[in-house]
């Protein structure tokens, strides 16, 4: 089982194998904004080595190259070398949170950001969530990182939920046949996008499984994991374990979990039993636990009721353009660019047109939204225009990231602009399909 | 060397937040694409934001005595881009502007910093060709190609970078800002220093402006694949095509090695009992391009142990070049690390280089792979090494030097594009005599008189 490796380790096994050759230059988002030597993998690998080597202190500077690295995998994916760059970055991160005790997460994530605008940011933030922000969204959720930022003030914030997803009436327990599916939410689908796990929900039964959303259920943990904030990310994890394979009770085990959100789904597919490798009995359940994740829209179309008695994809008249955005944890998280798409060619009156580099992260990448909002901002606005260029007027994706991201960015220059998850575009098609009969 | 007033000069040149000197920012332009060279830290990095800017560097460091090392995108292979001697690196990634594509004289206007598969694309958006094309190329600038004389697979048609510089907008190593040669095809007026600072490698001027000829897009492209029983017969079969007359646009060779490594790491479909395989390409017009094709076709089937198809269409001609291009990677994945050496002989004498460096890797007891672009006569001969086994490095850098050795022999050079750095310094007597060497020496000295840019580079250090 790989886990997270220290940064000796990520020397040893990763830094060496990278011979400075560049081509990361060609594919990283971070580095096509920033031009920055210190913005691309190749910059930070001679860091981190450098840092290891006690040539360098580990500086200001340091930290915010560091930082800055969305760890979408792009470096990774097309290094001749194999180089897992985000792998060396993440044990340079958990280093550096590790050495500065005590809130390791907040100060690492707010540490640098000028204390003006941290203050201003907070303060209008708070303001205009302050029932929300500062009583009903745990402590620990990802989405407290986010909003929470500099320019706070600027930021199109979605509305929250009048009722949160995971409130609601829902079916707790796998009664009545077909496989049996736990569904997880994640924070943005419980808080600020219930549509997004009702959908979810709701195109899984009509596809013939048999789903139950588990009560106890916490946020991922990616966030803070992202941020070097191991312990806290353990600790989510291990609530999570419990509220989807109960210790005990394998019988009411799911068969299969799914998410509307790919990068929760990946956290729990690929992290989770690496960061809960040390605990012999959680091992075992772990490991079960990530055998059975699958990302939404793979298990969708490969669930009987959706492949074989759905709709068919039927265009008359003049077809609406639809595009979709590759999250970089389904994409190359899960080597998964076929099910998505083939969601939405199922839709009646949609046609897909792609964009320009539809693998192309986003740019939200967890914290570096936060600490890097101007790169994030610039990177952002690159997709907006490739999803314009298209003449699509609706965008899909499969990650609340992303979805938080290309929403508010899209929303910026294009008022009104649809911006859905795969989840939500399945959801129609079982609505249409209700209507025909 | 420098101290707290030069690095002031040096901001309120470039602008306080374009110079650097955080040991982070050191680091990171203290090294460029050859792994085994150490990092060479400088003492500060300047992001000049225009010519007048890198004049008045240059300038200020004629009067205060400090290396100026120009630099690129750090993609050099032969540790020239590394600051040996502390100094200021001076980045052009700030010149990064594409200034004209000019239609009405085939010529591109372009900053160094302009990354060259930009221009190309640019080009391509307006009907037209930039022809070099180094395997970097999406990540590699102009700036850096010039200053090496890049080349690439097209060279066997199309030539080197030089062939495509008509002007160029320099600051000599004194710091005047100077225009050289003509928006012209033709210019004989004075000494041709264009092709002095085209591949000087940074020692004799900074390039802050260069004008670029282009060419008509070829209308269509054929691209062959051919293999053979044997090595030689791959070698010759490269000689045998250009004197029939034809001029392909790319004749890319792989020896065993690398066809074998190719089909162990990224599959390709290339015959692995083959001695050694060709990926031919032409280009021109569509009726031109179809009837070289079926002349090469029918050329290399009548050779002895060949087998050779042409690809019928844009998938199948794809297939062909990723398997080119997947030799590089694969051979990373049987080892990370590997001296990469750019020999040149004349294609005559090919199949006795490729036999003979094969033979020096095997007395050295080293892998090697030789592969590239045969058509010109340029062959990557690879020596893979682990770093940590010092026996096999040493064993590899014996081989390369009883390699270059023998390419003199026959008539070749120690570099067809990568240039000399630093890498391969102690070598360049086997190829130059004493009294050019002198010469070239006094060309730097003359117009570097205090060895401001780029020093410690290209010749080996004499010996007193």
């Amino acid at each position: 089982m790989r886990r997270p490796l220290t940064l000796p380790e990520a020397a040893k096994k990763e830094m060496a194998r990278c011979v400075r050759c560049g081509a990361c230059m060609k594919v990283c988002p971070v580095f096509e904004v920033m031009r920055r030597e210190g913005g691309v993998a190749r910059g930070k690998i001679a860091l981190a080595d450098a840092v290891l080597r006690g040539d360098i202190p580990d500086g200001r500077l340091y930290r915010y190259f560091l930082s800055a690295c969305l760890l979408c995998g792009r470096c990774a994916s097309s290094c001749p070398n194999q180089v897992d760059t985000p792998l060396i970055v993440q044990a340079a991160r958990v280093e550096l949170a590790a050495k500065r005790r005590g809130g390791a997460l907040k100060r690492f994530l707010l540490g640098r950001v000028p204390s003006s605008l941290r203050l201003t940011g907070l303060l209008k933030t708070a303001r205009a969530l302050r029932w929300l922000w500062a009583r009903r969204i745990p402590r620990e959720s990802g989405l407290r990182i986010r909003f929470f930022g500099p320019r706070g003030e600027r930021r199109i914030i979605p509305t929250v939920a009048t009722s949160f997803f995971l409130e609601r009436e829902l079916p707790r327990d796998f009664a009545g046949p077909g496989m049996r599916v736990a569904l997880f939410v994640g924070c943005v689908s419980n808080y600020l996008r219930p549509q997004a796990a009702a959908s979810a929900l709701q195109s899984l039964q009509a596809a013939g499984a048999c789903v139950a959303v588990p009560a106890a259920q916490a946020c991922c943990g990616l966030p803070a994991f992202g941020a070097g904030d191991e312990r806290s990310a353990r600790k989510l994890l291990r609530r999570n374990l419990d509220a989807l394979l109960p210790p005990g009770a394998e019988r009411s085990w799911p068969e299969a979990i799914t998410s509307p959100c790919a990068s929760c789904a990946y956290m729990l597919k690929q992290h989770l039993p690496e960061l809960l490798g040390d605990d012999p009995e959680g091992m075992a359940r772990a490991a079960e636990l990530s055998r059975r994740v699958v990302p939404f829209s793979r298990l969708l179309s490969t669930l009987s009721g959706w492949s074989a008695e759905g709709p068919g994809r039927e265009v008359s008249g003049p077809a609406r353009v639809v595009t979709y955005h590759d999250p970089c944890h389904l994409s190359r998280g899960f080597g998964e660019k076929d099910a998505p798409r083939f969601v939405l060619t199922r839709l009646p009156g949609m046609r897909l047109v792609e964009m320009e580099h539809p693998c192309h992260c986003c740019g939200h990448g967890g914290s570096f939204n936060l600490t890097h909002y101007d790169l994030s901002r610039a990177i952002a606005r690159t997709k907006v225009e490739r999803v314009l260029a298209t003449g699509a007027d609706l965008l899909v994706t499969e990650c609340s990231g992303c979805w938080l991201q290309l929403n508010e960015a899209m929303q910026e220059t294009r008022p009104g602009f649809e911006v859905i998850t795969t989840a939500e575009a399945a959801a129609r098609l079982v609505d249409l399909s209700k209507e025909k009969k | 060397m420098l101290d707290g007033s030069i690095i002031r000069k040096l901001e309120s040149i470039v602008g306080r937040e374009h110079c650097q000197s955080a040991p982070e920012e050191l680091l990171l332009h203290a090294y460029d694409a050859v792994p085994s060279a150490p990092p060479a830290m400088p003492e500060a990095v300047v992001f000049p934001a225009d010519a007048a800017e890198v004049a008045a560097v240059v300038k200020l460091a004629n009067q205060m005595r400090f290396p100026v090392v120009p630099r690129g995108a750090g993609t050099n292979l032969t540790g020239g881009a590394r600051p040996i001697r502390g100094g200021v690196v001076l980045s052009l990634a700030r010149l990064d502007r594409i200034l004209a594509i000019d239609g009405k004289n085939l010529q591109a206007v372009v900053q160094p910093g302009v990354v060259t598969d930009a221009l190309q694309v640019a080009a391509d958006r307006a009907g037209l060709f930039y022809p070099p094309d180094p395997q970097s190329k999406e990540t590699c600038t102009i700036g850096g190609n010039l200053a090496e004389n890049a080349g690439g697979p097209r060279a066997v048609k199309y030539g080197v970078t030089r062939q495509y510089v008509l002007a160029l907008e320099a600051v000599l190593p004194t710091g005047e800002l100077t225009r050289l040669g003509a928006r012209t095809l033709k210019c004989v007026s004075g000494y041709d220093m264009v092709s002095l600072l085209v591949g000087s490698e940074g020692t004799l001027g900074v390039i802050t402006e260069a004008t670029l000829r282009l060419l008509p897009r070829p209308a269509a492209r054929g691209t062959l694949l051919a293999s053979f029983a044997r090595m030689e017969d791959a070698t010759d079969a490269v000689a045998a095509v250009l004197q029939a007359g034809i001029v392909p646009s790319a004749i890319e060779f792989l020896d065993r090695f690398a066809v074998a490594c190719v089909e162990d790491f990224e599959p390709a479909g290339l015959p692995r009992e083959a001695g050694a395989v060709l990926v031919i390409e032409v280009d021109g017009v569509p009726a031109e391009v179809d009837r070289q094709q079926a002349e090469i076709e029918a050329l290399l089937k009548k050779r002895p142990g060949a087998a050779c198809r042409s690809a019928a269409d844009e998938a199948q001609a794809e297939r062909m070049w990723k398997a080119r291009r997947a030799v590089g990677p694969s051979l990373a994945r049987l080892a990370p690390h590997k001296l990469n050496e750019d020999i040149v002989v004349p294609i005559a004498n090919l199949s006795r280089a490729v036999s003979d460096i094969h033979r020096i890797a095997a007395e050295q007891n080293v892998r090697c792979a030789c592969f590239g672009h045969a058509g010109d006569g340029n062959i990557h001969a690879n020596f893979l090494v682990r770093p940590e086994d010092p026996g096999e490095v040493r064993r590899a850098e014996e081989a390369v030097r009883r390699t270059f050795q023998r390419v003199v022999e026959l008539g070749g050079t120690l570099s067809g594009e990568h240039g000399i750095g630093t890498t391969k310094q102690p070598f360049l007597g086997l190829e130059l005599g004493a009294e050019v060497m002198h010469a070239m020496r006094a060309v730097k000295c003359a117009l570097d008189p205090n060895d401001i840019l780029n020093p410690g580079k290209i010749f080996p250090a004499e010996t007193a």
